[in-house]
C-alpha cells in the first residue's frame, strides 16, 4: 500500500527543506551579521555626543583668561516619568508633580513645564541651557535625560578677546589663538549611551558604557593679565585724551621674547582681530635707531659725528625734507635724540641699497614673526630692485615700508637684550589635563642683529631721547627709561593725507638691563600729532602702573640694581625751535650727548629713589652692609650686632630716596 | 484482553524537548525593557503545556479504531463550529483582523481552527483509507476535495489565509501519501500554479505549454483534460481580477515579500525587524533573554508568529540549527511511524499530522528568514497559544498511539 519510494521521497523533501532553512539562516546570521548588527545598533542606540570641554587659557601667572563652562540641556520622557501608572497611580502622579516643581524652580518657562509633564508625549527637549546647580533635582529623576553642553566664556577685556579669538558654542574656533591652537585646545568628544525602543522612548542602558569626553590641553600664555589690564586702561584713556581713532599697545619681555600684553582699540566695530599683529603701518622715526646701530656696527659713523642739517630744511633729489627740531647741525646722537630727518637720511646714504635692505630684513621686517595667530601680517618691505631714487631716504625715515607693532617691538627687543633678535612667543606652556607640561617656551635666538657694544650705545642714545629729547614726557622719576618717538604721516588709498598722523613711542624699561619693551601707537590723534606728546605720556602712565602693581612680571632685584642716574636731569623746553643755544660744541668739534645744565627746578628730582633690599633673615651685620650698599643709612632698633634681621621700616621692596635712613628690626 | 502500550519514547522526548525549548523562548519573549503583557504569558503557556500532556495521554489511550469511529461526528461538529465562527468569531491579538476566536460571554475559549487541522486530517485519512486503491482521476478526488474544501471555505471566510494554506498543504501531502501519482497531483495543483504564474505572461505561457504536454502524457479522461486546461486558462486570466479582490494588506504582504525595502516602516517592518534580530545574533547569539531587538520592542509578535527570531537573536546560528534539527528528527520519526502503521487509516493520520507540523515550520521559519510571504502561522511547540499547544500535544498522543500499534519495535532511533 505505502510504497517505500514515498518514504524516501518524504525524507528527501524534509532534508532538502531543512538544508534550505539552515542555509538561509547561515547566510543571514553568519555572512550578513555585520549588516544586520549595524541596522540593530542604528535603531536601538540613541547615543548623543558628549562635547569635550576646550582647554583653559591661562595668563603667565596662572590666572584664568578663557574657560569652558558646562551647562545642561534637558530632555524629558514624560511616559517614562509616569512609569507604571496603572499599578501605582498615586506615586506616578507624585513623580510628575515633583518634576514640574523642579522645572519651575529652575525657571523653565511654564509652557515647557506643561509639555514636559504631558504624558501623551514620548520625548520633550526643553530649549535653552541650564546650570547644573539650578537643575540638579530634576536631573536625577527617572525619565529625565540631561545632556551636557559647553559654553566658552571669552576673556573679559577687549585686547585679549582680539588675541585669543572666539570659539562658538559647538566648540569650533572662529579666529585668533582659538583657531591657531585648536588642535591643542580641542578635546576628544565622547558620547552617552542611551537605548531607544520601537516607540522612540530612550533610557539609560545598564550594559553600555558611556565614553567620557577628554578635555583639551591647558594653554598658558605669556601674557600677564595685570600688564594687559594696565595697557587696556592706558590705551582707552589715551584715545579719549588725544582723540585718536584707534591704537595699539604691545609689551614684551626683551630677554625671552615673550609677549606680556597686547591691547588694541579700533573705532570700527567690525575690527575684531589683534591689530598689533594684523595691521602693519609706516613706523616713521621709530626706525632711525636701527640705521644708527648698523652704521655703528659697520664703523661707518661715530656717535659724536656731526652732520650738517641745513637749519632744518633740506632739498634732496628734488624733495623737501624738514626737521621739527631745526638746527644747523646734529651729531648722530642728536639726530636720534631730536629725530632729525635730514640727519638720518644723510647718514643712511652711507649704505648701499643692499645693505639698507638687509638691515631692515635682519631686524625682522617683511616676514611674519611666527606667533601662532591665524591672520598675522608680514608687513611690506620692498626689495632693492623695486626701489626708486627716493626709497633709501624714505626708508631711513621709516616710510615706504609697513611693519606690524609686534615686529617693531620685537626689533627693539634686540636693542634691549644686547643685540639678539628673538623669536617672539605668546604661548608659554602647554599642559595636559593631569598637569604634565607638554611644551614649554624656550628662548630662541633668530639671529644677532648688532653687537652687544652697539646695542649698549644705542640704548644710551635712546635714553637721551627720553632724558631731554623728543620722548621727554615718557620720563619717570624713579627709573631711567630709553625710547624713541615716531610721528608718521598716514596714507589713505595709497596717498599721504595732510593732517593725519600715526603717533608712536617705543620704550625700553629700565634703560639699563631692560625688562620691558613697550610700544604705543595711536592712530590719528587730534589733540597733538607728535609721538612725543601723544604716545610718550602713555608709556609713562603704563610704566608707573606696572611698577606699582604687585605681579607685573618685573624683576625687582634687577630693578633695584639700576636706579635712576642722578646727573640725568637735563630737559629741553618743548618750545625750542633752534638747538643752537643748547648745544655747546666742544673744542674737538663733537657734541657731547649728555648735557649738564643747571636746572634748579629739577634739583629735587636729583635724588634717585631706590628700592629697599629684602634683608629678612640676614645676620644683622650683613643686613647693615646690604642696606649701605643699596645707598641707605641704617638705624638699628637695638644697639647690638648679634642676631638676625627680621625686617625693615619702610618695608623691603618699597622705594625710598637714596641716602634716607632705614630702620632695621632685629628678630627677638 | 488487555494490551500493554509501549510509548514511543524517542518521539515523546523530542516533543518534550521542543516544548521546553519553546516555553523557555516564550519566557524570554516576555523579558523586555518596555512594559508588555507578554511578561507573564509563560505561566499560562506552562499550564497549557500541562493540559496538552494530559490530552496527549488521553489521546494515546484511545485506540485507532475508536478514533476511526469518532471521526465523522468530530468532523461534523468542527464544520459546524467553523461555520459559527464566520458569524460570531472574534478577532484577538496577532489575529485581530480574523474572526478565528471562539468566545462565549466575553471569555475566549480558543481557536477551533487549530483542532480543526487534526480533525480534517482524521476525516481525510478515513475517506482515503476507505478506497481500495489510490485515486487515479480527478473524479476520484471529489470526496477528499470536499472533506478539505468545506472547512477550508469557512476558514477563508474568517479570513485566515495562513490556516487555509495549511489545509491545502495537508490535502496534497495526504494525497501523496495515499499513493496518488505525481502527474495527477500536478494536474490538481495546476490551476493554483497558473494563478501564481499569471503575474508574468511569458512564464505563464511556458507553464501552459508544459501543462498541455503533461495532459497529453498522462491521458486523463477527455472531459477532465479539457477541464484542467480550461481551469488553467481561467486562472491565468482571472488572476489579475483576483489580485484586485485581495485586501490591501494582503496585496502589501505579497509585494513586501517580493521587495521588503518597498515599505520599510509598515508592511516591510516585520520582515526587516525579523531579519535584524536573526542576523544580529551571529554564531552564538546575544545570550538567553538578552536579545536587544526583542527587549526594545522592535520585534513584533515576538511571543507568537515571530518567536523564531528570538531564538536566532539570543541563541544565534547554533540555537537555530538545534531547533531545526529537533524538528527534522521529530518529523523523520513520525514518517517512520506512518511507514510502520498497520493499516492505511493509521498511516495516513500519522503522515497527515506530521505534514501539518512541517507546513507550519516551513512557512513560519521561511517567513522570518524572508523566504516566504508573511502569513500569520505559528511555530509548533514554540509560539504562545493555548489551542495550538493543546492541538500539537493531541497530535503527539495520536502519533504515540499509532506508533504503539505499529509493527516492530517503536523505541529505536533507527529512521
Amino acid at each position: 500500500m505505502i510504497r517505500a519510494s514515498r518514504v524516501g521521497l518524504t525524507h528527501a523533501a524534509f532534508a532538502l527543506f531543512a538544508v534550505v532553512l539552515v542555509g538561509r539562516a547561515a547566510q543571514v546570521q553568519l555572512f550578513q551579521t555585520a549588516v544586520w548588527r549595524a541596522k540593530a545598533r542604528n535603531q536601538q542606540l540613541a547615543a548623543s555626543p558628549l562635547p569635550a570641554p576646550r582647554g583653559m587659557i591661562l595668563d603667565e601667572k596662572g590666572a584664568m583668561l578663557v574657560e569652558s563652562r558646562q551647562l545642561v540641556r534637558l530632555n524629558v520622557a514624560p511616559r517614562e516619568v509616569l512609569g507604571d501608572s496603572k499599578r501605582n497611580p498615586v506615586a506616578a502622579h507624585r513623580r510628575l508633580t515633583a518634576l514640574a516643581n523642579a522645572l519651575v524652580h529652575a525657571a523653565v518657562p511654564a509652557e515647557w513645564v506643561a509639555r514636559a509633564t504631558d504624558t501623551t508625549r514620548a520625548w520633550v527637549t526643553i530649549p535653552g541651557r541650564y546650570l547644573m546647580s539650578d537643575i540638579a533635582p530634576a536631573v536625577t529623576m527617572h525619565g529625565v535625560h540631561s545632556e551636557p553642553v559647553l559654553e566658552r566664556v571669552p576673556p573679559s577685556n577687549d585686547g585679549l578677546r582680539r588675541l585669543v579669538g572666539r570659539a562658538d558654542d559647538a566648540g569650533d574656533p572662529v579666529d585668533g589663538l582659538e583657531k591657531a591652537l585648536d588642535p591643542i585646545l580641542r578635546g576628544e568628544a565622547g558620547h552617552t549611551a542611551l537605548l531607544r525602543d520601537a516607540k522612540g522612548t530612550r533610557f539609560d542602558s545598564p550594559t553600555l558604557a558611556a565614553d567620557d569626553a577628554k578635555p583639551g590641553h591647558t594653554v598658558v600664555l605669556t601674557v600677564n593679565q595685570t600688564l594687559q589690564d594696565i595697557a587696556e586702561k592706558a590705551l582707552s584713556d589715551a584715545l579719549r585724551q588725544t582723540g585718536a581713532s584707534g591704537g595699539d599697545i604691545v609689551m614684551l619681555d626683551p630677554n625671552s621674547g615673550e609677549v606680556r600684553a597686547m591691547a588694541s582699540r579700533r573705532a570700527d566695530p567690525l575690527s575684531t582681530s589683534a591689530t598689533a599683529l594684523t595691521e602693519p603701518y609706516e613706523p616713521g622715526s621709530t626706525l632711525k635707531p636701527f640705521v644708527a646701530a648698523r652704521l655703528l656696527d659697520l664703523h661707518r659713523a661715530r656717535v659724536d659725528e656731526v652732520m650738517n642739517t641745513y637749519g632744518g630744511v633740506w632739498d634732496y633729489n628734488g624733495r623737501k625734507i624738514e626737521d621739527d627740531h631745526k638746527a644747523p647741525s646734529f651729531s648722530l646722537a642728536d639726530v636720534i635724540r631730536f629725530s632729525s630727518n635730514i640727519g638720518i637720511v644723510q647718514f643712511a646714504m652711507r649704505f648701499s641699497p643692499r645693505e639698507q635692505y638687509e638691515l631692515l630684513r635682519d631686524v625682522g621686517f617683511g616676514s611674519p614673526s611666527g606667533l601662532p595667530y591665524p591672520a598675522e601680517e608680514s608687513g611690506r618691505l620692498p626689495t632693492p630692485q623695486r626701489w626708486d631714487k627716493q626709497t633709501p631716504a624714505s626708508l631711513a625715515m621709516g616710510y615706504a615700508l609697513n611693519v606690524t607693532p609686534l615686529q617693531l617691538a620685537n626689533a627693539y627687543a634686540a636693542i634691549a637684550n644686547g643685540g639678539e633678535l628673538l623669536q617672539p612667543a605668546i604661548v608659554k606652556e602647554i599642559r595636559g589635563v593631569d598637569g604634565t607640561v607638554l611644551y614649554h617656551h624656550e628662548r630662541t635666538v633668530v639671529r644677532r642683529v648688532m653687537t652687544t657694544e652697539t646695542a649698549q650705545i644705542v640704548r644710551g642714545l635712546l635714553r637721551g631721547v627720553v632724558e631731554g629729547g623728543t620722548g621727554d614726557s615718557a620720563k619717570l622719576a624713579t627709573f631711567d627709561v630709553a625710547g624713541k618717538t615716531g610721528t608718521a604721516k598716514r596714507t589713505e588709498h595709497g596717498k599721504y593725507v595732510a593732517g593725519k598722523y600715526t603717533a608712536s613711542f617705543v620704550g625700553l624699561f629700565p634703560a639699563d638691563n631692560p625688562q620691558l619693551v613697550l610700544l604705543i601707537k595711536l592712530d590719528n590723534p587730534s589733540s597733538t600729532i607728535f609721538g612725543g606728546k601723544a604716545a610718550a605720556p602713555v608709556s609713562k602712565v603704563v610704566l608707573q602702573a606696572a611698577i606699582a602693581a604687585r605681579d607685573a612680571s618685573l624683576n625687582r632685584t634687577n630693578l633695584a640694581a639700576v636706579p635712576k642716574r642722578v646727573e640725568a636731569t637735563v630737559s629741553l623746553p618743548d618750545s625750542v625751535t633752534s638747538a643752537d643755544s643748547l648745544v655747546r660744541v666742544t673744542e674737538s668739534g663733537s657734541v657731547p650727548y649728555v648735557y649738564r645744565l643747571d636746572s634748579p627746578k629739577r634739583s629735587s628730582a636729583a635724588v634717585a629713589a631706590r628700592t629697599i633690599p629684602d634683608v629678612h633673615g640676614f645676620a644683622v651685620r650683613r643686613a647693615v652692609y646690604a642696606l649701605h650698599r643699596a645707598g641707605f643709612r641704617v638705624s638699628l632698633a637695638v644697639i647690638d650686632g648679634s642676631g638676625s634681621a627680621s625686617g625693615t621700616a619702610p618695608a623691603a621692596g618699597t622705594l625710598a630716596p637714596s641716602g634716607s635712613t632705614v630702620r632695621l628690626m632685629r628678630a627677638p | 484482553m488487555k494490551q500493554r502500550l509501549v510509548p514511543d519514547f524517542t518521539l515523546l522526548v523530542l516533543a518534550l524537548l521542543l516544548s521546553i525549548f519553546g516555553i523557555a523562548m516564550v519566557y524570554s519573549a516576555g523579558q523586555t525593557d518596555v512594559l508588555t503583557r507578554v511578561t507573564s504569558l509563560w505561566h499560562r503557556q506552562l499550564i497549557w503545556f500541562g493540559m496538552g500532556l494530559v490530552a496527549a495521554y488521553l489521546a494515546s489511550r484511545a485506540s485507532v479504531r475508536m478514533l476511526d469511529w469518532l471521526t465523522p461526528p468530530l468532523y461534523a461538529a468542527t464544520c459546524f463550529v467553523l461555520l459559527l465562527l464566520v458569524f460570531i468569531g472574534k478577532g484577538f491579538g496577532t489575529g485581530a483582523s480574523t474572526k478565528s476566536w471562539l468566545a462565549i460571554g466575553g471569555f475566549r475559549l480558543g481557536q477551533p481552527s487549530e483542532i480543526a487541522k487534526i480533525v480534517v486530517v482524521l476525516m481525510l485519512a478515513k475517506v482515503l483509507a476507505a478506497r481500495r486503491d489510490a485515486p487515479k482521476s480527478l473524479v476520484d478526488l471529489w470526496q477528499p476535495a470536499l472533506v478539505v474544501g468545506i472547512p477550508w471555505l469557512f476558514i477563508m471566510l474568517q479570513p485566515d489565509l495562513g490556516t487555509g494554506l495549511v489545509f491545502i498543504g495537508i490535502f496534497f501531502a495526504m494525497l501523496f501519501w495515499s499513493g496518488c501519482s505525481w502527474q495527477l497531483l500536478m494536474l490538481v495543483a495546476s490551476p493554483g500554479i497558473s494563478l501564481v504564474l499569471a503575474v508574468n505572461t511569458t512564464i505563464w505561457g511556458a507553464w501552459f505549454l508544459l501543462l498541455i504536454g503533461l495532459v497529453l502524457w498522462y491521458r486523463p479522461y477527455i472531459a477532465e483534460g479539457v477541464f484542467v486546461v480550461v481551469a488553467n486558462v481561467a486562472m491565468g486570466v482571472v488572476a489579475p481580477l483576483v489580485w484586485e479582490k485581495l485586501n490591501p494588506y494582503q496585496q502589501r504582504r505579497l509585494l513586501v515579500f517580493l521587495d521588503p525595502g518597498s515599505d520599510p516602516l509598515r508592511s516591510g517592518y516585520h520582515v526587516i525587524q525579523s531579519q535584524v534580530a536573526i542576523g544580529s545574533g551571529g554564531w552564538l547569539g546575544k545570550g538567553f533573554t538578552m536579545g536587544t531587538q526583542k527587549r526594545l520592542a522592535f520585534l513584533p509578535a515576538q511571543h507568537t508568529d515571530f518567536i523564531f527570531p528570538v531564538v536566532g537573536e539570543e541563541l544565534g546560528f547554533i540555537g537555530v540549527t538545534v531547533a531545526l534539527v529537533l524538528f527534522l528528527v521529530l518529523f523523520l520519526r513520525c514518517v517512520r511511524v506512518a511507514g510502520r502503521a498497520t493499516d492505511s487509516f493509521s498511516s495516513l493520520v500519522a503522515f497527515g499530522l506530521v505534514s501539518t507540523w512541517f507546513v507550519h515550520v516551513l512557512i513560519n521559519v521561511g517567513m522570518t528568514l524572508n523566504l516566504m510571504p508573511i502569513t500569520g502561522i505559528p511555530l509548533p511547540f514554540f509560539s504562545y497559544g493555548g489551542s495550538f499547544m493543546l492541538a500539537c500535544w493531541i497530535a503527539v498522543g495520536i502519533e504515540i498511539r499509532i506508533s504503539g500499534e505499529g509493527r516492530g519495535k517503536a523505541d529505536t532511533l533507527v529512521i
